[in-house]
C-alpha cells in the first residue's frame, strides 16, 4: 500500500500541491470555502431538525441541497488535491481516517432526519436526535479535519 | 499604538491562548464552526434574494428571522478571533489580516444598508415574488464579501 501512496504523492499534481508556494494554500482556501457552503447548510438544516431554529420548515432548506452538494463536491475535489500532497503521511493517520468515517456517517444521519422530518415533523424525537448526531458528525468532521495539522 | 499592541498578548485572552496547549486547536475549531454557521445562514438570505434556482422557493419572512442567528455566529468568531489578536498582534502587520478587516468593515456597512434599505420591504414580500434590484446587489456582495473574508483568513499564516 505505502508504494501506492508514494506514487500518488510522486504524481504531478502531488509535487505541484506540495511544492508550489502557492499550491497548497489555495487549495485550503477553496477547501474553507467549500466547508463553509456544505457545513453551513448542514448547521442550518440540523438546529431545524432540532427545534433550536424555527420558522421555515426542514423542507424549506432542500431548496439548499444543491447548493450544499456543490460545496461537499469542492470539498472532495480540493481534499483528493491536498491529500495527493502528503499521501503516504495522510493515509497513516487516525484523526484523517476517523474525518472520511464522520462525513460519511454524519450525510447518512442527515438523509435520516430529513425522512424523518417529512415523517415525524420537526420537533419529533426521532427527528432531534438523528439531526444531534448528524450535527455532531459533522462537527466532528471539521475537529479531526483541523487537527490534521497537528498529529 | 505600539504599546498597546505590546500588551495584547498580556491580557488573559492572550494568555490563554497561548499557555494551554489545547486552547489554540480548540479556538481554531470554534472559528471554523463559527464560520460554518455564518455561510449556512447568510446562505438561506441572500440565496433567497438573490433568487435564482430553487433558493428562490423559500419562504422570505422566515429566512430573515435567520439574521440573529448569523450575528450569533458572527459574535462567536469575533471573540475567538479576538483570542487568537491578543495572542500575537503581529497579526496586524499581516496584509492578508489588514485586507481581511477592510473586507468585514465593507461587509458589516453591506450588512447596515440591507438592515436599513431592504429588510423591512423584503419580509413583507409573499412568498415566490422576486426581490428588487437593489437588494440582490447587497445578497450578492455580502457573499462575495465573506468569501473574501474566509479565503484572506485561510491565507494569514503564508503572509
Amino acid at each position: 500500500m505505502l508504494e501506492f501512496f508514494q506514487w500518488i504523492e510522486d504524481s504531478g499534481l502531488g509535487i505541484y500541491i506540495r511544492e508550489d508556494p502557492w499550491g497548497f494554500a489555495i487549495a485550503l482556501s477553496v477547501h474553507a470555502i467549500g466547508m463553509g457552503v456544505a457545513v453551513g447548510v448542514v448547521i442550518v438544516t440540523t438546529l431545524r431538525g432540532l427545534n433550536v431554529l424555527k420558522g421555515l420548515p426542514v423542507v424549506a432548506f432542500s431548496n439548499l441541497y444543491p447548493v450544499a452538494w456543490t460545496g461537499f463536491f469542492i470539498n472532495l475535489i480540493s481534499g483528493l488535491a491536498l491529500y495527493t500532497s502528503h499521501a503516504t503521511e495522510y493515509s497513516y493517520q487516525w484523526v484523517f481516517g476517523l474525518k472520511l468515517l464522520l462525513i460519511l456517517a454524519g450525510g447518512l444521519l442527515l438523509k435520516l432526519m430529513i425522512d424523518s422530518a417529512s415523517v415525524n415533523g420537526e420537533g419529533a424525537g426521532k427527528t432531534k436526535l438523528l439531526a444531534l448526531l448528524s450535527l455532531i458528525s459533522w462537527l466532528g468532521a471539521i475537529l479531526t479535519g483541523r487537527l490534521m495539522a497537528y498529529f | 499604538m505600539n504599546d498597546f499592541l505590546n500588551s495584547l498578548p498580556d491580557t488573559w485572552m492572550g494568555r490563554f491562548a497561548v499557555e494551554n496547549f489545547w486552547a489554540w486547536p480548540l479556538l481554531e475549531n470554534l472559528h471554523f464552526v463559527g464560520l460554518c454557521a455564518l455561510v449556512g445562514g447568510l446562505l438561506v438570505i441572500d440565496l433567497r434574494v438573490i433568487g435564482i434556482g430553487p433558493p428562490k422557493n423559500i419562504p422570505i419572512k422566515p429566512a430573515m428571522n435567520l439574521i440573529p442567528f448569523v450575528m450569533i455566529a458572527f459574535s462567536i468568531n469575533l471573540v475567538t478571533g479576538l483570542f487568537f489578536v491578543c495572542a500575537n498582534p503581529s497579526y496586524f502587520d499581516n496584509i492578508a489580516f489588514q485586507w481581511k478587516c477592510a473586507l468585514m468593515v465593507l461587509a458589516g456597512a453591506n450588512a447596515l444598508w440591507f438592515w436599513f434599505g431592504e429588510h423591512t420591504k423584503l419580509s413583507n414580500l409573499p412568498d415566490g415574488v422576486d426581490t428588487p434590484m437593489s437588494a440582490k446587489v447587497i445578497a450578492a456582495g455580502s457573499l462575495a464579501l465573506w468569501a473574501g473574508v474566509i479565503v484572506l483568513g485561510r491565507l494569514l499564516p503564508y503572509f
